[in-house]
C-alpha cells in the first residue's frame, strides 16, 4: 500500500514536471516566432523607404541608371521572400546595394545638403538599427529555445515532441566585409 | 556619410572590444563626462523634472567620456534597457546620450513616441540643434533647446512653456508632404504587424504572445516630489538618431 503511494506520487511528479518542460518549451519556440515578427516589421520598413529615397537621389543623379535598377530588384527579392534565411539573406544583399547608391550620392554636394536625403537617411539608419537590435533579439530567442532542448534532461522531452533545434540569423559573410566604413 | 547609414549593420556584427559601464541611473541629467556646471546641471534636470511631470514622457541625459570605440547606437541601446526611462503604459521615454571624446550624440527614442518622434525629426534635433550648440561649446544650451523641441513635438498645442528661446525647426510646410507619407507609413506598419500576428498566431494554433524584457523594476516615477523615481521600464526598440560634431 505504502510502496503503492510512493510510486503514484513518483509518477504525478514526472509526469508535472514533463508537463511543465514541454510547456515551457512551447513558451520558447513562439518567443521565437514574436521575435522574428519583430524583424519583420523592420525589414518591410526598411522596404518602405527606398522609393523614397531612390526618388531624391534620382533628383539629383538621374543618370546613374544601373544602380537604380539593382536597387529596385534588391527590394524586390526582400519583399518576394518567405523564409527568415531568404528574408535576411535578401536584406543583406540591399545592404550592400544600397551602400553603393549611397557612396554614389557622396558624388553630388547639392544632394548630400539636401534635407529630405538627410532626413531619409535618418530614417534609413534607423530602421537599421532596429533590424539589428530585432536580430539580435531574435538570436537571444533561439539560443534560449536551443539551449532549453538540448540539455539534459529536457532533451528527453524535446526529442520526444520533435522540437528541432532553430537557426541563428548570422549576417552573410559578404555583408560583414560591407562598404568601405570609415570609423 | 556612407559610415553613417551603413555602421548599424555592423552594430551587432561586430563584438564591441571593450564594453563601458553603464553609469547608474540616478538622475534626470546624468553628466559623467563633466560637461555642464553644476548650475546647469540643476536646471535642466528641474526642466527634466518639469517635462516628466507635465506628461510628455521621461526623458533623460547621459554624457560620457568616451564610448571605448562601441557604436554609440549600440551602446544607446545598453543604456536603455539599463534606465528603462519612461512609464511602462506609454513607453514614452527618451535618453540623450552625449559622448564627449568621441564627438557622437545619440537621441534614443522609446517605442511609444517613435509616431511622434520619428527618425527624421530626431535627425532634425540632433542636427540643427545638437550639433551646432556642442561645436560651439555650449552644450547646455543644446540640451535645452532639444528638450523644448521635443516638447513642442509631442505638445503642439503650446501649453509647455519652454525654457529656452529656441528657434522653431525649420521648414514645417516643406515637410508637411513627408509627413503625410510617414503616416501613411504608420499605418501601413501597424496593418503589418497586425497581419503578422494574425498569421503566426494561426500558424501556432494559439495567440502569440508577448513576453517582453521582465525588469522594470516598478519604481514610482511620478510619486515622490523629492526624491528621483529613476525609470519607469519604458520601452526601446532602436529608434532615434545618431550625429557627430
Amino acid at each position: 500500500m505504502v510502496a503503492l503511494i510512493i510510486m503514484g506520487v513518483l509518477v504525478l511528479a514526472v509526469a508535472g514536471w514533463w508537463v511543465g518542460t514541454y510547456n515551457t518549451m512551447v513558451q520558447a519556440q513562439e518567443e521565437i516566432a514574436s521575435r522574428f515578427a519583430d524583424v519583420d516589421v523592420q525589414l518591410m520598413r526598411r522596404a518602405d523607404l527606398i522609393p523614397n529615397l531612390v526618388n531624391t537621389v534620382k533628383g539629383y543623379a538621374a543618370h546613374e541608371e544601373m544602380i537604380f535598377t539593382e536597387v529596385a530588384a534588391a527590394r524586390s527579392r526582400l519583399l518576394a521572400a518567405t523564409t527568415p534565411g531568404e528574408k535576411m539573406a535578401a536584406n543583406d544583399q540591399l545592404t550592400g546595394v544600397l551602400g553603393r547608391l549611397l557612396a554614389i550620392a557622396e558624388n553630388y554636394p547639392a544632394l548630400k545638403a539636401n534635407e529630405n536625403f538627410l532626413r531619409l537617411q535618418d530614417e534609413l539608419a534607423g530602421t537599421e538599427n532596429r533590424i539589428g537590435y530585432a536580430r539580435a533579439k531574435y538570436n537571444e530567442a533561439v539560443r534560449a529555445f536551443n539551449t532549453r532542448i538540448k540539455v539534459f534532461p529536457g532533451s528527453l522531452i524535446a526529442s520526444r515532441a520533435g522540437f528541432e533545434p532553430k537557426p541563428y540569423f548570422e549576417a552573410e559573410p559578404t555583408a560583414k566585409a560591407a562598404p568601405r566604413v570609415e570609423f | 556619410m556612407v559610415a553613417r547609414a551603413l555602421w548599424p549593420v555592423l552594430l551587432f556584427v561586430l563584438s564591441a572590444a571593450a564594453e563601458i559601464a553603464v553609469p547608474p541611473f540616478s538622475d534626470y541629467v546624468v553628466d559623467t563626462a563633466g560637461l555642464l556646471s553644476p548650475a546647469e546641471r540643476e536646471t535642466l534636470a528641474a526642466n527634466l523634472r518639469r517635462f516628466e511631470e507635465s506628461g510628455l514622457g521621461q526623458m533623460a541625459v547621459l554624457t560620457v567620456p568616451s564610448l571605448e570605440g562601441e557604436p554609440i547606437e549600440r551602446f544607446g541601446m545598453r543604456v536603455a534597457e539599463t534606465w528603462k526611462p519612461g512609464p511602462k503604459r506609454s513607453d514614452n521615454g527618451l535618453i540623450l546620450i552625449i559622448a564627449r571624446d568621441d564627438r557622437a550624440l545619440r537621441l534614443e527614442v522609446g517605442y511609444g513616441l517613435e509616431g511622434v518622434i520619428n527618425d527624421a525629426r530626431a535627425g532634425d534635433i540632433i542636427r540643427q540643434i545638437l550639433v551646432p550648440a556642442m561645436r560651439a561649446g555650449k552644450p547646455a544650451d543644446g540640451i535645452r533647446q532639444a528638450v523644448d523641441a521635443i516638447a513642442r513635438l509631442i505638445r503642439p498645442d503650446g501649453s509647455w512653456v519652454e525654457d529656452s528661446a529656441s528657434p522653431p525647426l525649420r521648414s514645417k510646410e516643406e515637410h508637411e508632404e513627408i509627413e503625410r507619407r510617414e503616416r501613411l507609413m504608420v499605418l501601413t506598419l501597424v496593418f503589418g504587424v497586425f497581419v503578422i500576428v494574425l498569421v503566426l498566431g494561426s500558424r501556432f494554433g494559439r495567440p502569440t504572445s508577448w513576453p517582453r524584457g521582465g525588469g522594470g523594476s516598478g519604481s514610482f516615477g511620478g510619486g515622490g516630489r523629492s526624491g528621483f523615481g529613476g525609470g519607469g521600464g519604458g520601452r526601446f526598440s532602436g529608434g532615434g538618431a545618431s550625429g557627430r560634431w
